[in-house]
C-alpha cells in the first residue's frame, strides 16, 4: 500500500544520506570483525590518535589556563590599582582646588621715594618794622609798596583826635587790602601786629617779592627790597622745563614750571599741581637744605610704579635734582596662610598615599604599575603570546610633586599643579583603558582554551584508536547527523547576521 | 604595503563588513589597512556548507569577517568537537587552525580549515571507493 506522506526535496535527501552512512556503516564494521583491512596511505600508524597524547594536551592546556588565570589576576590587580589612583588623584585635585578658593596671600608693595639733590627751602618775603608804631592823633601813617616790580601803590591812614595802635593798623590793613586789589595782588602781602606794636608785612606766598618806599617815621618801616624764593629762585634756570610723571600706569601728568597762569613756580603749586596723581610731593630735610620727595604710596597684590620723565629732571640747579626713572616699590612677602599650608600638607600626604597604593598593587609578584611586564602564553607551543607592558604609575612619574615651601601660597603655583593633575588623570584613564582591553583579550583566549580542553577532555575518553574506514564511515554518519541538527540551523541564522547575507 | 586584488567583471569580493562587486571592467585594487579580505572563490554560504569540514570552514570564516570574532566560538566549538569525535585523526589539523585563531590570524586559519576539507573529502572518498571496489571485486567474496 503506497504511503500518502509526501516527502520534501531536502528530508528524502537526508534519509538517502543515512541510509547510505548505514550501509557504509556495516560494511566497516564487517571489515573491522572480519580483520581484513584495506591498507592505503591514510592508514600510516602516525595518522593513530591514542587517548593518551589526547589527554596529554588537555593537561598542558590545562597548566596554560593557570597561567592565564594568574595573568588575568596580574591584571585585575592593576586595573583596580589604577581605579583607587584615579580616586587618590581626584581627591588630590579637589584639596588643590580647595587651597585655591582660599583667599590668596597678597605681596605688599612698599612705598616708592625719590629724593633729589637740590635745595628748595623756599623763603617768604617779610618786613617787621624796626620800633614800635609812634601813636599820635591825627597824623597821616603812609608807605608804598610795589609788588614783584610793579608800579608803586601808597598804603595811608591818618589818625583821629584819640589814636590808638589798633586803629592804626585796622586803618592801614584796610588800604593795603585795597591797593593791592587794585594792583591785581589781592592778598598776596599780609599786615599784622609784630612783636610789641610794630607793624609786619609778610609775603603771601613765595612768589611775591615786595618793595617799600617812603614810609612815613611814625611807622618804623624800613624802605627795601623784601623778596621771597620760591622753586625758580632755588633753582636757577627751571622755567620752562617740565616733568611728567605717572603713577601705577595711570593717565601721566605733565607740569610745566614756570610763572604764567598754569604753570609751577612754588612747591605749593607744586603739590596742587600733582593732586590726583597719585604721585605726592614732600620736602625732606637734609642738614640745613631741604630736598624735594617725589612719592607713591604703597600698594597690595599688585605693583607699584613711578615713572618720571622731563627736562625738569637731572641734578644740579636748573633741575628738580630727581633723576628720570622708572621705579618700582620692593616687595614684601606676606604672612603665609595657615589653611592653605594645611590644603599643601594634605596634598602631600594624598601623594605618599599613591605611591604607597602602586607599592601595594602587586599579584603573584608582579606589579604592572611599578613597570613590571607580564608574558601570557596563548598556546602549549608557546607561539602565541602578548607581553603586557607595564607602566610606573608613582607619584613622581605620574608628574605630581610634593609641593614644598610656601608653594601653594600663590594662585599661580596651586595652578600648575591643577594641570599637571589633569595631565596624570588623562595618562591613568588611558593606561585603565589599555589594561581593560587586554584584561578582554586574554579573558576572551582564557574562554577558547578552555573550550578546546573541554573537547580534547571528553574526546579522549572515547577514543582508543581510530581507523581511516572508521572515521571515512563516521564522517558521513556526521554529515548526515549535522544536517538534521540545529547545529546547521544556528550557523545559517549567524552567517545571516554578518556581511554573508549580501551574498544571498 | 597595499594588497593586490584582481577582480573579473561581475566578481564580488569581501572587504570588511561590505561586498564590493565589481561593475565594469576588469579592475586592480589595491587595498591598505587592517581589514577582513575575502575573494568570492574563497566564500562559503550556508548553503554551500553541506559537510561537517566546510562548516567549520563557514564558522571560521564568520568569525574572520566578525566585528567580535568571540560570539562564533561556542558554534566553532561544537563543530570541531563534533569532527574530533568522528575522524580524531584530523587532531593535527584542527590543533593548527585553533592557534591560529589563538595567536588572531584568523586568515591563516581560513587556509588551514580549507586542508581540513580536503582531508575530510580524502576521507569520506576512502570509504567509499573501498566500498565501490568491494562490489566489484569477486576475489573479495570467494571463500576461504
Amino acid at each position: 500500500m503506497a504511503s500518502d506522506i509526501v516527502l520534501s526535496a531536502g528530508v528524502r535527501q537526508n534519509l538517502l544520506a543515512l541510509q547510505n552512512t548505514a550501509q557504509l556503516m556495516s560494511v566497516t564494521q564487517h571489515r573491522l570483525a572480519t580483520g581484513k583491512r584495506v591498507n592505503s596511505a591514510l592508514d600510516s600508524p602516525s595518522n593513530f590518535f591514542t587517548s593518551q597524547s589526547l589527554s596529554s594536551r588537555a593537561n598542558d592546556l590545562s597548566a596554560l589556563l593557570d597561567a592565564i588565570s594568574q595573568a588575568q589576576k596580574t591584571l585585575e590587580a592593576a586595573d583596580q590599582g589604577i581605579t583607587s589612583l584615579i580616586k587618590l588623584v581626584e581627591s588630590a585635585k579637589s584639596v588643590a582646588k580647595q587651597a585655591r578658593q582660599i583667599a590668596e596671600p597678597q605681596v605688599t608693595y612698599g612705598t616708592i621715594d625719590t629724593t633729589g639733590d637740590v635745595d628748595f627751602s623756599e623763603t617768604l618775603a617779610t618786613h617787621t618794622g624796626t620800633a614800635n608804631v609812634t601813636v599820635a592823633n591825627n597824623t597821616a601813617y603812609s608807605f608804598d609798596i610795589s609788588i614783584n616790580g610793579g608800579p608803586p601803590r601808597t598804603v595811608t591812614y591818618t589818625s583821629d583826635a584819640d589814636a590808638t595802635y589798633s586803629e592804626i593798623l585796622a586803618g592801614l590793613q584796610a588800604s593795603l587790602a585795597t591797593e593791592l586789589a587794585a594792583a591785581g595782588y589781592a592778598g598776596r602781602v599780609t599786615l599784622s601786629q609784630g612783636p610789641g606794636t610794630t607793624l609786619k608785612l609778610d609775603a603771601a606766598d613765595t612768589d611775591v617779592d615786595f618793595t617799600i618806599a617812603n614810609a612815613s617815621a611814625e611807622t618804623n618801616l624800613v624802605d627795601g627790597a623784601y623778596t621771597s624764593s620760591n622753586l625758580l629762585d632755588l633753582s636757577p634756570g627751571l622755567a620752562g622745563k617740565f616733568i611728567t610723571v605717572q603713577a601705577n600706569g595711570g593717565t601721566p601728568k605733565t607740569i610745566i614750571f614756570g610763572n604764567a597762569g598754569d604753570q609751577v613756580s612754588t612747591f605749593a603749586e607744586l603739590q596742587a599741581a600733582l593732586a590726583g596723581t597719585g604721585v605726592t610731593a614732600a620736602l625732606t630735610p637734609n642738614g640745613a637744605a631741604k630736598n624735594l620727595t617725589l612719592s607713591v604710596a604703597s600698594t597690595t597684590g599688585t605693583q607699584n610704579a613711578l615713572v618720571l620723565s622731563g627736562t625738569a629732571l637731572g641734578s644740579g640747579a636748573g633741575t628738580l635734582g630727581i633723576a628720570a626713572a622708572t621705579l618700582n616699590g620692593a616687595p614684601i612677602a606676606p604672612t603665609p596662610d595657615p589653611t592653605r599650608a594645611n590644603y599643601q600638607s594634605q596634598y602631600n600626604e594624598i601623594l605618599t598615599q599613591i605611591d604607597a597604593l602602586t607599592k601595594d598593587s602587586v599579584y603573584n609578584g608582579i606589579n604592572l604599575l611599578a613597570g613590571d611586564q607580564l608574558k601570557v602564553v596563548f598556546n602549549e607551543r608557546g607561539t602565541s603570546s602578548i607581553t603586557i607592558m607595564g607602566v610606573k604609575f608613582d607619584s613622581i612619574n605620574l608628574g605630581l610633586n610634593q609641593i614644598t615651601g610656601t608653594g601653594f601660597q600663590a594662585n599661580v603655583n596651586i595652578d600648575a599643579t591643577l594641570e599637571q593633575i589633569d595631565a596624570a588623570l588623562v595618562t591613568l584613564r588611558t593606561q585603565a583603558s589599555n589594561f581593560g582591553a587586554t584584561l578582554t583579550t586574554v579573558q576572551t583566549r582564557q574562554d577558547f582554551i578552555r573550550n578546546l580542553t573541554i573537547i580534547l577532555r571528553s574526546g579522549s575518553d572515547e577514543l582508543v584508536l581510530a581507523d581511516t574506514n572508521e572515521e571515512g564511515a563516521n564522517m558521513l554518519a556526521l554529515q548526515t547527523r549535522q544536517q538534521l541538527s540545529t547545529t546547521a540551523l544556528s550557523l545559517s541564522a549567524q552567517a545571516d547576521q554578518a556581511v554573508l547575507r549580501l551574498f544571498g | 604595503m597595499a594588497l593586490k586584488v584582481e577582480l573579473k567583471p561581475g566578481e564580488r569580493i569581501i572587504l570588511g563588513e561590505s561586498v564590493v562587486t565589481n561593475a565594469g571592467q576588469r579592475t586592480r585594487l589595491l587595498i591598505e589597512g587592517a581589514v577582513a579580505i575575502l575573494r568570492e572563490k574563497d566564500i562559503m554560504t550556508p548553503e554551500r556548507a553541506d559537510s561537517p569540514a566546510k562548516r567549520v570552514y563557514l564558522a571560521v570564516q564568520l568569525m574572520y569577517t566578525a566585528r567580535v570574532p568571540s560570539i562564533h566560538h561556542d558554534i566553532y566549538f561544537k563543530l570541531i568537537g563534533e569532527f574530533l569525535a568522528a575522524a580524531p585523526s584530523a587532531w593535527p589539523i584542527i590543533e593548527t587552525i585553533n592557534s591560529e585563531i589563538l595567536t588572531g590570524n584568523l586568515y591563516k586559519a581560513l587556509k588551514e580549515a580549507r586542508r581540513l576539507i580536503a582531508y575530510e573529502e580524502e576521507l569520506i572518498a576512502h570509504a567509499k571507493r573501498r566500498a565501490g571496489l568491494r562490489q566489484d571485486r569477486e576475489g573479495d567474496r570467494s571463500a576461504a
